[in-house]
């Protein structure tokens, strides 16, 4: 194996952390199925909040209930966590591959 | 490294709010690179300035057993919106945050031979490894932001970083060099504390390391 220097290594470790981090937050978010956004029509005078996501061409909407509010903002909001952290990870992992090179990765992949 | 270079320490901070509301800050003590970002940050050591060159936060359980009443970490972690997941071959725990950031859990191996996962009283698996008792023995509680955490005394962080330092593989590199950042800052006197306390074997190795690397501790 060839030797590494000091910030070779730390780029590997870097890199094989962003593996697991992306793997790990892949199968956060195929867990969590929900999709969309919230949308809040006002009528008569109270407010009515709904869940709209796109199927193809087509909008869909369910009522939320208040009590289920606080839930699927919060998964709304896990989501886009999930989905921006896996786009920093590709790219993170693109540039590390880039500067590393795929041949001292696989030759270190064992090695952690 | 300023404060507002430092990568992840709004994600440092919620992992430590998290430990706060479990009630367990009091029985983990951080070790790695964040170590070295509180030595700066709490002023234990005066002028100093950490090199955060890796972003995982590593926590050191110094009992199992602590603290008597169990806590669910993995509860209210998912509360602060980390993701836990156990090791497929050793069942050992991590938590992620943003993008990379990684915690993980140490104790000290007892005895030897084949490593079973054990689940601590605060509810994680940690990894078991050797020579982290020192780590324990000598700490310090300091004060960090809004919190209070305990931490290795910088002397027995680099009395372990030069004992482990043959079986770091290639991180063996960057840790000499953290060695030496932190050596001018070091008593000496509390090296030969630590070393004292030390088995022959850590000693051998400790001081296979100051003669390797022509470094002299002590």
């Amino acid at each position: 194996m060839a030797k590494v220097s000091v910030l070779e290594s730390q780029l590997l470790d870097e890199y094989f952390r962003c593996e697991r981090a992306l793997s790990i937050h892949k199968h956060a978010l195929a867990q969590n199925d929900l999709k969309g956004y919230i949308s809040v029509k006002k009528i008569g005078g109270r407010k009515y909040h709904y869940l709209q996501w796109r199927e193809g061409s087509k909008v869909c909407s369910k009522y939320i209930k208040a009590e289920e509010l606080e839930r699927i903002y919060s998964s709304l909001e896990e989501r886009k966590q999930h989905q921006s952290s896996i786009r920093n990870l590709k790219k993170s992992i693109r540039q590390l591959e880039k500067v590393l090179g795929r041949k001292l990765i696989e030759e270190y992949r064992s090695a952690v | 490294m300023k404060n507002t270079e430092v990568p992840f320490k709004e994600e440092f901070e919620r992992f430590l709010s998290c430990l706060k509301e479990a009630e367990c800050l009091d029985y983990v003590i951080i070790i790695g690179s964040w170590a070295e970002y509180v030595y700066q940050e709490s002023g234990l050591l005066h002028s100093f300035e950490a090199t955060m060159k890796t972003l995982d936060l590593d926590f050191l359980i110094p009992n199992l057993r602590k603290p008597a009443k169990k806590v669910d970490l993995v509860k209210i972690a998912k509360k602060y919106q980390f993701i836990y997941d156990e090791h497929a071959d050793d069942r050992t725990s991590r938590f992620y945050g943003r993008d990379e950031f990684e915690v993980e859990f140490l104790i000290q191996q007892r005895g030897s031979g084949v490593l079973s996962s054990v689940k601590s009283h605060i509810g994680v698996y940690p990894m078991q490894l050797t020579h982290l008792d020192m780590l324990s023995t000598f700490s310090t509680k300091v004060p960090y932001e809004s919190f209070e955490v305990w931490i290795p005394w910088p002397e027995a962080y680099v009395t372990h970083k030069m004992i482990i330092n043959t079986r770091r593989g290639m991180k063996a590199a960057a840790d000499h060099e953290k060695i030496e950042h932190l050596m001018p800052y070091l008593n000496r006197e509390k090296v030969r504390l630590i070393f004292n306390s030390l088995t022959k074997k850590e000693q051998g190795l400790f001081m296979s390391f100051q003669k390797d690397f022509n470094i002299i501790m002590m």
